[in-house]
C-alpha cells in the first residue's frame, strides 16, 4: 500500500491535463496551417504490416485506418466499421463496413481489400513477407466477404484477442489499398502508402524530413485540420528540445526527461505524459545457473533491490518504481510491491540458503545498452544495491547490435536490463514470454507461463482474459522470472498554440483533431 | 603532371579494395547483424531466417564482400537493408551538404589561423600571441559537441539569431542555406583552426629567422611584403599538409556536427549505418568518405606544386 500514493500523484496530473485540453476544447478549431514535428528517428518504410521500428508504427497511424481503434482511454471504437456481431458463441465475428470510403490511390475500400489485408498481415498472401502481427491473428481461421461491404471473420475458438488486434497490438489491422500493392509490390509498397487515413504519404528524404499532405476527402467530416505535417528527424535530444523552445518546430513526439523540469516552467510549451505503458524490464538468464533457484532470483530482484530509489536516481523523477511486468498505463495492470519489499537481510538469508554467502559469494554480469540513456544508469545502481548483501555484479554496456543477438538468440547473459515499447495489455507481451517462440527474454522453460499465456490468447471473454493477465503477471513475478525495475515515461511537448491533439500513451501518435490556434 | 595524376588515379584502386575488405571483416566479424536490429524485441527465428535468406548473410565473408565488389564495379552500390533504397542515391543526396560543411569549415579555420599564426610569430611573446594562444588551447580542449551546444543555445536560443537546426539546399536559398550552416561550421572548425593556429606560428617563427628572409628585409622590402610574399609561403607547406590531414577528422568530426544540428548529411547517414549494422550503407560511406579523402590529399599536392616550384613530381628519380 506505500506506493498508492504514486498512483494518486499520476491519476491527479492525469486530471488536471484532461481539464487544460477540456478547456481549449471549447475553442472552434480552425483548418489550415503545417505541424512541424521534431521526430526522433527516421523510419523504416511505410507498410503497415511489414515496417519496422516504432516511428513507422507511429506515422502509419496518420496514413491508414483499422476496421476498430481506441479513445483515449482504451475504449475499442468503430473506425472502418460501423458496427460488428458475434455469432455461433463468439467463433463467428460479422463486420459492416463503412460505405464509399477511398484509399489515397482512389480506389475502394471493400470487403474485398479487408480480405487481401488479412492474407497480408498473416503472411498467407505470399510466405516470403515478413508481417510483425501474424501471431497475433492465430486465433482466425479465415476471413470471407459475404457482400461488398460485410466481412465474417472465422476463429478457431472463440477469443477475446480479436478486437485488441484489430485495434491496438502493434499497429492494429491497417488497411491498405490492394491495388498499391499489386502496382508497387513488395519490395517498393512501403514507399508508397496507400490507405484510407487522415494524411496522405507526400515526401521521404531519408534521415531529414517525412512530409504529409491532408487528405481532402477523408471519410471523418470535417477532419484532419491541418493541411500538412513536416516530420523532422532530430536525433538528438537536446537539439529537439532547443528547438521546440526556439520555436523552430511545433511538437516534439520523443521529449528527453533531463529537459522537462525546464520546459513544465515555460507557459508557452505543454508538457505531455499520462501512466507510463513502457518500461525497465529485468529478468534473468532463467536457464542459467544459479539464477535456474527461484530464490537466487527473489533474493536479488525481490528482496534485494529498492525500486523507488532506482526510479528517483535514474529517471529524475519521470518514472516509478515497478514490481510486474506490465506498465501501469496497460490494461490489466496489477502491481506487487509488498510481495518481497526490500530487505537486504532477508535478501542474505535467501543467498545463504542456496549456498551463497561471505565464503562464496555470488558474482555475475548485467548485460544491457545505451540506446536509452538510463539503461546503464539503472544497472549502475542494482550493482551497487547488490554489493551492500555481498553480491558482486559486472554491469556490461554493449553496442544495440550485440546486446539484441545475445538476448534473442545465443542467450548469452546472466541479467538484462532492457526497455521495452509502449505495452497495451499482458497478451500484447507473449512475444517475449513465450518459450516456445519469438525472443523469450527470460529464456525460462516454465511450461506453466505458456500455458497461461495459451489461455490467455483463448480467453473468450473480456473479464476471463482480464483475470487470466492478472494470473500472469502474478506467476511471473513471484516466480521472478519476468519483472520490472521502473517504468518509463512517454513525454510529448508542444508549443501552446498546438490545440486538439489527443495523448495516446505513447500507442499512437496521431494527428487528425490538431489544429494550430495561431 | 598528367602522368603522376594517372599514377595516383590507379594507386587509388587498390587503397579502396583494401579499406572496404577490412572494413567488411570487421563488420561482418562483430556480433549482432542487421536482422537482429531490425527485429529487436520482436525477434522470432523465422522471420529472422528469412531475411538472412534474403540478404544473403548466411554466406561466407568472402563470398559475400566478392558478390558487393562485382556490384560495385558494375556501378550498384545495393540497397539499404533498412529503407530499401539504392545507397548510391541517398548518398548522392547527403554528399553536398558535407562537402559544403567541410569546404565551409576549411575556410573557416584558413581565414582565422593564417592571420592569428602569423601575427603571434611576427609579434611573439606579446598580448596578441599570448591571446592568439590562450584561445588556441580553450578551442583545442573543448569538445566540438559541447561547443555546438553552447552555439545554439546563445545564437539559436537566447539571441534568436540564427537556427538551432536543419538545412536549406543552396539550390533553394543562399542565404538561407549559410545562415543554417554558421554554427555547424564553427563547432567542427574551431579545434582544428587551433591546432592549425599553432602549426603555422610554429613555422613561421622558423622561417623569418631564415638567411632569404633576411635578404628581403635587407634590400630594403617592406615588411608586408616580406612576411606576406616570401615567408608565409614556405611557412604554410607544412600547414597545407596537416589540412589535407585534416579532411580526414572534418569528415569523422561531421559525424558528431550532423546529428546535433540535425543536417542530414553523410556522417549522420554513416553513424546510422554503423548502428544498425546496415552493410550496404556502411560501404558506401566508407567508400565515399575514402573518395573525399583521397581527393583532399590530392589536391594537397597539387598546392605543393603552386607553394614551391621545386617540388616536382615523378622526375626525382631522373
Amino acid at each position: 500500500m506505500r506506493y498508492r500514493w504514486y498512483l494518486g500523484l499520476l491519476s491527479g496530473m492525469m486530471a488536471v491535463l484532461l481539464v487544460t485540453s477540456g478547456g481549449l476544447w471549447a475553442q472552434q478549431p480552425k483548418s489550415g496551417g503545417t505541424l512541424r514535428i521534431a521526430w526522433e528517428a527516421d523510419i523504416t518504410g511505410l507498410d503497415p504490416h511489414t515496417s519496422a521500428g516504432l516511428q513507422a508504427q507511429w506515422m502509419v497511424g496518420n496514413i491508414f485506418n483499422s476496421l476498430v481503434t481506441i479513445d483515449e482511454q482504451l475504449n475499442f471504437v468503430p473506425e472502418l466499421a460501423e458496427s460488428w456481431d458475434t455469432k455461433d458463441d463468439g467463433k463467428t465475428y460479422i463486420f459492416r463496413l463503412r460505405k464509399g470510403v477511398k484509399f489515397h490511390d482512389d480506389t475502394d475500400f471493400d470487403a474485398e481489400a479487408v480480405k487481401f489485408n488479412f492474407l497480408r498481415i498473416t503472411a498467407r498472401l505470399d510466405p516470403e513477407e515478413k508481417p510483425f502481427a501474424a501471431p497475433f491473428f492465430t486465433a482466425v481461421e479465415s476471413v470471407e466477404p459475404i457482400d461488398s461491404h460485410t466481412v465474417q471473420f472465422h476463429l478457431k475458438s472463440p477469443s477475446y484477442t480479436l478486437i485488441p488486434a484489430l485495434g491496438v497490438y502493434r499497429v492494429g489491422f491497417l488497411q491498405m489499398s490492394p491495388t498499391s500493392y499489386k502496382t508497387y509490390g513488395k519490395k517498393e509498397v512501403h514507399l508508397h502508402p496507400a490507405g484510407t487515413g487522415p494524411f496522405k504519404f507526400a515526401r521521404w528524404e531519408q534521415n531529414n524530413i517525412i512530409v504529409l499532405e491532408k487528405n481532402p476527402n477523408y471519410f471523418k467530416p470535417g477532419l484532419p485540420y491541418l493541411d500538412r505535417i513536416e516530420f523532422k528527424i532530430m536525433k538528438e535530444g537536446v537539439t529537439r528540445a532547443t528547438a521546440l523552445r526556439a520555436g523552430e518546430v511545433d511538437f516534439v513526439t520523443v521529449f528527453p526527461r533531463e529537459h522537462a523540469d525546464r520546459v513544465a516552467k515555460d507557459p508557452k510549451i505543454r508538457l505531455y505524459r499520462g501512466l507510463d505503458t513502457a518500461h525497465v524490464f529485468i529478468p534473468f538468464n532463467n536457464q542459467r545457473k544459479p539464477f535456474d533457484d527461484a530464490r537466487v532470483r527473489i533474493a536479488l530482484m525481490g528482496y534485494g533491490i529498492d525500486r523507488a530509489a532506482i526510479a528517483k536516481t535514474a529517471l529524475l523523477g519521470y518514472g516509478n518504481p515497478l514490481w510486474s511486468g506490465i506498465p501501469p498505463g496497460a490494461k490489466d495492470h496489477v502491481d506487487f510491491p509488498e510481495m518481497y519489499p526490500y530487505n537486504p537481510e532477508k535478501a542474505k538469508a535467501l543467498l545463504k540458503e542456496a549456498g551463497f554467502d561471505e565464503n562464496n559469494p555470488l558474482k555475475y554480469t548485467i548485460m544491457t545498452h545505451g540506446a536509452e540513456p538510463a539503461l546503464p544508469t539503472i544497472a549502475t545502481i542494482i550493482k551497487t544495491q547488490l554489493a551492500k548483501i555481498g553480491v558482486d555484479v559486472t554491469v556490461e554496456v554493449l553496442d544495440r547490435p550485440i546486446f539484441l543477438r545475445r538476448l534473442t538468440t545465443t542467450k548469452e547473459y546472466d541479467q538484462v536490463v532492457n526497455f521495452s515499447s509502449h505495452i497495451v495489455d499482458p497478451f500484447a507481451r507473449s512475444f517475449v514470454l513465450d518459450s516456445r517462440q519469438g525472443a523469450n527474454v527470460a529464456n525460462h522453460k516454465d511450461p506453466q507461463v505458456d500455458e497461461l499465456l495459451d489461455r490467455l490468447a483463448l480467453a473468450p471473454t473480456a473479464e476471463e482474459f482480464s483475470r487470466l493477465g492478472k494470473e500472469l503477471q502474478e506467476y511471473l513475478y513471484k516466480n521472478m522470472i519476468y519483472m520490472s525495475a521502473t517504468s518509463l515515461p512517454s513525454l510529448q511537448a508542444a508549443r501552446d498554440y498546438v490545440q486538439g491533439y489527443v495523448y495516446e500513451r505513447g500507442f499512437k501518435v496521431r494527428f487528425e483533431t490538431t489544429w494550430l490556434n495561431k | 603532371m598528367r602522368e603522376y595524376l594517372i599514377k595516383r588515379l590507379f594507386l587509388m584502386i587498390p587503397t579502396f579494395i583494401g579499406i572496404t575488405l577490412v572494413v567488411y571483416s570487421v563488420l561482418l566479424m562483430l556480433p549482432g547483424d542487421p536482422v537482429d536490429v531490425l527485429l529487436g524485441q520482436e525477434y522470432d527465428e523465422q522471420i529472422a531466417a528469412k531475411l538472412r535468406a534474403e540478404w544473403g548473410l548466411d554466406d561466407p565473408i568472402i563470398v559475400q564482400y566478392g558478390k558487393w565488389l562485382w556490384h560495385i564495379v558494375q556501378g550498384d552500390w545495393g540497397r539499404s537493408m533498412f529503407s530499401r533504397k539504392p545507397v548510391f542515391d541517398e548518398i548522392l543526396a547527403k554528399l553536398p551538404l558535407t562537402l559544403q560543411l567541410i569546404a565551409m569549415a576549411l575556410f573557416f579555420e584558413i581565414i582565422v589561423s593564417v592571420p592569428a599564426g602569423v601575427i603571434s610569430a611576427v609579434k611573439p611573446y606579446t598580448w596578441w600571441d599570448y591571446g592568439a594562444s590562450t584561445l588556441a588551447l580553450i578551442g583545442v580542449s573543448i569538445p566540438s559537441f559541447f561547443l555546438g551546444i553552447l552555439l545554439f543555445l546563445t545564437f539559436g536560443l537566447w539571441l534568436g539569431w540564427l537556427p538551432v537546426q536543419g538545412y536549406v539546399p543552396l539550390s533553394e536559398s543562399i542565404s538561407a542555406n549559410l545562415r543554417h550552416l554558421i554554427l555547424p561550421t564553427i563547432a567542427l572548425g574551431v579545434a582544428r583552426t587551433a591546432i592549425l593556429t599553432r602549426l603555422i606560428r610554429g613555422s613561421m617563427l622558423e622561417v623569418i629567422r631564415q638567411e632569404y628572409v633576411m635578404t628581403a628585409r635587407s634590400k630594403g622590402l617592406a615588411e608586408g611584403i616580406v612576411i606576406n610574399k616570401h615567408a608565409l609561403k614556405n611557412a604554410l607547406i607544412p600547414a597545407v599538409t596537416v589540412l589535407g590531414l585534416q579532411v580526414g577528422f572534418l569528415v569523422g568530426g561531421a559525424i558528431i556536427i550532423e546529428k546535433l544540428f540535425a543536417l542530414p548529411g553523410i556522417g549522420s547517414y554513416g553513424i546510422d549505418a554503423i548502428t544498425n549494422r546496415d552493410y550496404p550503407q556502411v560501404l558506401g560511406f566508407i567508400l565515399i568518405s575514402a573518395l573525399v579523402f583521397q581527393f583532399a590529399n590530392l589536391c594537397v599536392d597539387f598546392v605543393y606544386c603552386f607553394l614551391d616550384p621545386r617540388i616536382r613530381y615523378g622526375k626525382a628519380e631522373a
